[in-house]
């Protein structure tokens, strides 16, 4: 028994790995489409999970004021803040910012603390000594960047050299009235004004481009092995090979089993050079690495199960299909309307309510939710069980109306 | 030993669900060991569907098929490791080599390790394929791949091996070297059932032939006896320039002949049954004689069995 398995698996092996045409679906299609869908729509899902800017700060003051506001745009997480280690001249950031190097760039100038708590000095005493010129903090902007972004960092920037210069005023007030006010004592008068979306992040998992495509483009090729798995099988019947097979010693399961374990194999390749090339290869072409989240180990029995679905999804094909060619086509069109629908072309968080519900009847839409899971929201096992459970289940619904099928048409030639 | 029921075939009739007449009709066969038997038939005359249902393939829908000594056993239930099927699609797996195709299947017989490759090594020795065991069998012409197929039938060293149309599709050299590997097998005591819809090869391979048409056995015996019980005679014969018609006219006329075909200046002449041993030979002889024709080639004897095809049924064998 254990030598006509390895003989079955050894031969459908051979089969598949023979099969050009089908490596090119299996590998080479989705390793193509995850690179060039991640590359092409990373801006897209950036503003999607909130727009994210890189900002050059460039800081010439030694006190207060600069030390604020590099504080308020490293705190805020709409900024990747980029502190140059030697100071740039204004030429150099011009042409940057021009290049798209960074989006923004913020010059700070030399003693704006200084400068700034004497004209508060000048303010509340109106002494002559104390005036100087307002600081003059100056922004570079990328051109391409859209105007109500760039209102956004305004604003963003205006108000934080507003605090501070309330801040000096304040602590300037409190020196000549002899009060020593600490910073946190200072009342509040308001509370601040929060955005509402930023804990439903947690639930809602908005994921970068990579975290989208590559477990999508991936998906969608595990499940292409219904067409060289369900192609062979229905060529094995309609050539022959299977009545062949039928009047020798070995059951037909052995055959069938012979198929499962090197798709199967072929399946966790697909997804495992899927996610190296997301974590090694598309940084190198200036995309953005493929973060896994906390518990990557969560991945394999996700895939296990996806793998189960699909193999499952390739038999059932398989079993109701006269033709190779019938298998094919109606496989992949299948498929292609199954990746649709499970949210791997478009994204389901862009999807209308309605559409989103619909999804459920897609099983790549449940596997995607798991590699979100894990990805976005940092699931571990536990978290995934769900979607594990619900791939196993429809692998297996197909797999026993497949294997029905098929011993129908077996014996009812 | 020699006369002894090896495959007993019982008023077995198959109706397929979406057919009204059955495909196999009612049909008693019984082939004994060490016999080379055809069965012989047009297209759709039911030969496949008997050969799966003596291959256990297909349960009839009436009737009892057993195979091997122990022929009260129903069909269904015995094991298959006494026979080998030829299927008549080539069962190969096209991007696997010669020898790859036959570890496999060899394997499904539950064949491994030494005694599987001494039978790979003697199939391929059987069907001369020794030298193409490394290449692919899509690389393979049409009478290669026939030859394969009958090497895998081969593996587990059947008694029983049945060949479904086994030469479609080949060129005569490969017909005679499979011919001649069958021949083989035979006379080393394998029982053969062959169905072909040709009728040389019939009758240049089976000691025991039944003929098929719409599911029905409509004769059965050694080419001699089917030959002799439908006694049917022929002379065929060519000739330099083409017969002229009133010359055919005359011999059509003669009492004895039942048809005459000419073309090509090739004649074939059919003398009706019963027709005494007279002279009517030397009749024909002289009236192409006397007409002034020289004959080239003569053959005489009893038809072939496309003729007796053509009697039997009233229609030509091959369309
Ligand atoms: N699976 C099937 N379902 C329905 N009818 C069938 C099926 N297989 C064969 N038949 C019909 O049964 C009859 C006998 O077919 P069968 O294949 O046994 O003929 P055959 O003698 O092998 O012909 P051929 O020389 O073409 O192989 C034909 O009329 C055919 O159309
Ligand atoms: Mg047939």
């Amino acid at each position: 028994m254990f030598n006509m398995l390895k003989a079955a698996v050894i031969k459908e092996t051979r089969i598949i790995f023979r099969d050009i045409e089908a490596l090119a679906i299996l590998f080479v299609l989705p390793a193509a489409f995850v690179l060039i869908m991640s590359l092409a729509l990373q801006d897209a899902f950036r503003e999607q999970a909130g727009i994210k800017f890189s900002m050059l700060i460039v800081n010439k003051d030694k006190g207060e004021v600069g030390k604020s506001l590099v504080d308020a745009f490293v705190e805020s997480h709409y900024f990747d803040v980029i502190i140059p280690e030697s100071l740039p001249d204004p030429e150099t950031i011009d042409r940057e910012t021009n290049e798209g190097k960074y989006q923004f760039a913020l010059v700070i100038p030399e003693k704006a603390t200084s400068h700034a708590v004497e004209n508060s000095k000048y303010l509340l005493t109106g002494l002559k000594k104390y005036k100087k010129d307002a600081v003059e903090i100056k922004l570079y902007v990328d051109p391409a960047i859209r105007g109500d972004h760039r209102s956004v960092v305004l604003a963003t920037l205006n108000r934080s050299i507003k605090e501070i210069e309330n801040t000096i005023i304040v602590e300037a007030i409190g020196r000549r009235s002899g009060s020593k006010s600490k910073k946190d004592d200072k009342p509040t008068l308001f509370s601040e004004v929060k955005d509402p979306f930023e804990n439903r992040i947690s639930d809602k998992p908005s994921p970068t481009s990579v975290q989208q495509n590559a477990p999508g483009w991936g998906l969608l090729a595990m499940f292409f092995l219904v067409i060289p798995l369900a192609g062979t099988l229905v060529r094995e019947r309609s050539e022959g090979n299977l009545l062949r097979l039928q009047t020798m010693a070995a059951p037909i399961s052995i055959l069938l089993a012979g198929k499962i374990v090197p798709y199967f194999v072929v399946n966790q390749i697909q997804i495992g050079l899927i996610l190296l090339e997301g974590v090694y290869l598309l940084p190198l072409l200036g995309g953005e690495k493929l973060e896994m989240g906390p518990h990557p180990e969560a991945i394999i029995p996700l895939s296990f199960a996806i793998s189960f679905a699909a193999i499952g999804y390739g038999l059932m094909v398989a079993a109701f299909c006269r033709t190779a060619e019938q298998a094919t086509s109606f496989g992949a069109t299948s498929i292609l309307i199954l990746g649709a629908l499970g949210g791997i072309m478009v994204p389901k968080i862009v999807m209308p309510p309605l559409m989103q519900e619909i999804t459920v009847f897609s099983p790549m839409s449940w596997g995607l939710d798991g590699f979100l899971a894990i990805f976005v929201r940092g699931a571990d096992i536990s978290g995934i069980l769900l979607e594990v459970g619900v791939m196993l289940a429809f692998g297996f619904i197909c797999l026993t109306i497949g294997i029905i099928r098929f011993n129908y048409k077996l014996t009812h030639a | 030993m020699e006369d002894e029921e090896f495959v007993a075939v019982r008023k077995v009739s198959k109706m397929y669900s979406n057919s009204k007449l059955p495909a196999v009709d009612n049909i008693d066969l019984s082939i004994r060991q060490g016999s080379f038997f055809g069965l012989l038939g047009p297209n759709g005359a039911g030969k496949t569907t008997l050969l799966s249902m003596i291959c256990g393939l297909l349960a009839p829908t009436s009737g009892s098929i057993s195979i091997g000594p122990d022929s009260a056993k129903n069909r269904q239930s015995q094991d298959n490791s006494l026979l080998g099927l030829i299927p008549q699609e080539l069962a190969l797996y096209p991007t696997l080599t010669a020898g790859e195709n036959l570890a496999f299947f060899g394997a499904m017989q539950g064949l491994s390790g030494v005694p599987l490759k001494n039978r790979i090594k003697t199939c391929l020795e059987i069907t001369k394929l020794v030298a193409r065991v490394n290449d692919k069998v899509e690389n393979f012409s049409g009478g290669l791949k026939r030859r394969l197929n009958l090497a895998i039938g081969l593996l587990h060293e059947p008694k029983l091996l049945v060949l479904d149309e086994p030469t479609v599709g080949i060129d005569p050299q490969s017909r005679n070297f499979i011919f001649d590997s069958l021949r083989q097998l035979n006379n080393e005591g394998m029982t053969l059932i062959y169905t072909t819809h040709y009728m040389e090869e019939a009758e240049q391979l089976c000691d025991d032939i039944a003929i098929i048409d719409s599911g029905k056995i409509i004769a059965r015996g050694t080419l001699d006896e089917l030959l002799h019980d439908n006694q049917c005679q022929s002379i065929l014969f060519r000739t330099k320039n083409p017969l002229p018609s009133t010359l055919i006219e005359k011999i059509s006329a003669l009492p004895f002949v039942e048809k005459i075909t000419s073309a090509n200046n090739k004649t074939e002449i059919l003398i009706g049954n019963n027709t005494p041993d007279n002279n009517f030979l030397a009749d024909i002889l002289d009236s192409i004689r006397n007409a002034g024709l020289d004959i080239t080639s003569l053959t005489m004897g009893a038809t072939n069995l496309e003729q007796l095809f053509l009697q039997l049924t009233g229609t030509q064998l091959r369309d």
